[in-house]
């Protein structure tokens, strides 16, 4: 069981015996839902991270850098949807950045359609309907605070000319680094791309050592697609 | 003052909602992956708001004059439309085939294909803040000041009353909703507390636990859930 009130934030309770599992702020008084299999609470926070809580238990499944207005989830609980300037979905498993759509600016409420083929986009007087893939390789990702992203998961890319990139444990500015790529150094793309300190990092394999890399920052690209 | 809710919302009622189908999207780059196939627009009053069925095979705009259907699983297709002035508290029966209204201290049942009065819930005294059907259809609770109502949903008759906490304080209702397996009831009260109570059979202990359980959770006095 949840509570949302926009001045106390939210509470996570045990419906059987009323211990408060989890509590915290809300960004807005639409930005909480839960998975429709129950499993997940999904919150946008006053401090701008999205979360996503465990039911069973309260303890955080994953935490995202990101302001959200509204979260939905879609059928089977695989994606989640925000809206911050744009229209993002992120795989609920791995906090993967799967797709960007540019939609209107006003939007105050998400909803998947019972299919999941569809996301709607509710503002105060429009409501529109989008038929979404995000599985499809083609889909277009930008992390908030970035540009949009010029990788993609299954290809090659290369340091651009300049300072070396940093090879991490995790995708994460403070994760443990495994070592560096000179400039000019290719490396095989293997997924993200997954958004933390306003950074797109991916997973790549560059000579054998696999780690996470940012493809740049603000209005620099550090990694460019080779091919 | 009823008469002069009703008043007000005559004045608003706004012009149509117009709806246009495209067939391009505003994507960040050419290859975008999502498609527009609807966009509605209405002109917004007091009273205008998006619904959803349970399932979210169907979506309604309630424009402050009339309710327009769209099938989902249509790409957003138009289905038909109810003419009338519908409050925002509007809300579909959890199997999609009924909406539950509430008009200040009427609360009724139509049929969301035909806009039939299917069943009416009698006994308010004052405005109704908050109703629910329950999932699998059976039951109705309503929320007003002065007490949580839990009614047949086929039949329209009033099976419990509840009008006082555990504390012995009248209860002021919120928020009502229950649980997925339709078993309990949960109700907030402007006194801040959290109430859940048995549906199933409202005899004997059973009607105590609505009191039983209520627990003091909430300092805030605007307490909302956000379902169960």
């Amino acid at each position: 069981m949840a509570y949302s009130d926009l001045n106390a934030g939210f509470r996570l309770l045990n419906a059987g015996n009323g211990n408060e599992l989890q509590t915290g702020t809300l960004y807005s008084s639409g930005s909480v839902a839960f998975s429709p299999d129950s499993q997940l609470l999904a919150v946008g926070t006053f401090d701008r991270n999205l979360m996503l809580y465990r039911t069973t238990d309260g303890s955080p499944h994953l935490s995202l850098e990101h302001a959200t207005v509204s979260v939905a989830f879609n059928p089977d609980a695989t994606i989640v949807a925000t809206f911050g300037e744009d229209l993002y979905l992120w795989d609920t498993s791995t906090s993967r950045l799967l797709a960007t759509y540019a939609v209107p600016n006003n939007v105050e409420e998400l909803a998947f359609t019972g299919d999941g083929s569809g996301i709607l986009t509710v503002a105060s007087n429009e409501v529109q309907l989008w038929q979404v893939d995000p599985t499809a390789s083609s889909g277009t990702v930008r992390c908030p605070g970035f540009m949009e992203s010029r990788l993609t998961a299954s290809s090659q890319a290369r340091v651009m000319p300049g300072l070396p990139n940093n090879l991490r444990a995790e995708p994460h500015s403070d994760a443990e680094e495994l070592g560096e790529i000179p400039s000019g150094g290719t490396m095989t793309v293997i997924t993200g791309p997954v958004c933390a300190n306003n950074l797109p990092w991916w997973q790549v394999n560059y000579g054998g050592l696999v780690g996470w890399t940012a493809e740049g920052y603000g209005d620099e690209y550090w990694l460019e697609p080779v091919g | 003052m009823k008469q002069l809710r009703y008043l007000v919302l005559l004045l608003l009622l706004p012009v149509a909602a117009t709806v246009s189908a495209q067939q391009s999207s505003t994507p960040i780059t050419t290859n975008n992956a999502a498609q527009l196939t609807l966009t509605a627009t209405w002109n917004p009053s007091g009273d205008s708001c998006v619904k959803f069925s349970h399932d979210r095979h169907t979506m309604l705009i309630n424009d402050g004059s009339q309710l327009r259907f769209y099938d989902l699983t249509q790409q957003g297709q138009e289905s038909h439309t109810l003419t009338g002035a519908y409050r925002c508290t509007i809300q579909f029966s959890p199997d999609g085939e009924n909406l539950l209204v509430i008009a200040w201290d009427d609360v009724s049942l139509i049929d969301a294909a035909t806009g039939d009065v299917l069943q009416t819930f009698a006994g308010h005294t004052d405005g109704v803040r908050s109703a629910a059907i329950s999932p699998d259809n059976r039951y109705l609770a309503t929320s007003q000041n002065y007490g949580i109502r839990l009614f047949d949903a086929a039949t329209g008759a009033l099976l419990q009353h509840y009008t006082q906490e555990a504390n012995g304080n009248l209860i002021y209702g919120g928020a009502v909703t229950f649980s997925p397996d339709s078993m309990h009831l949960v109700a907030a009260t402007r006194g801040g507390n959290l109430c859940m109570g048995h549906c199933n059979r409202l005899t004997g202990v059973a009607t105590s636990r609505l009191q039983g359980r209520c627990q003091r959770h909430l300092q805030s006095r605007r307490n909302a859930h956000r379902g169960l």
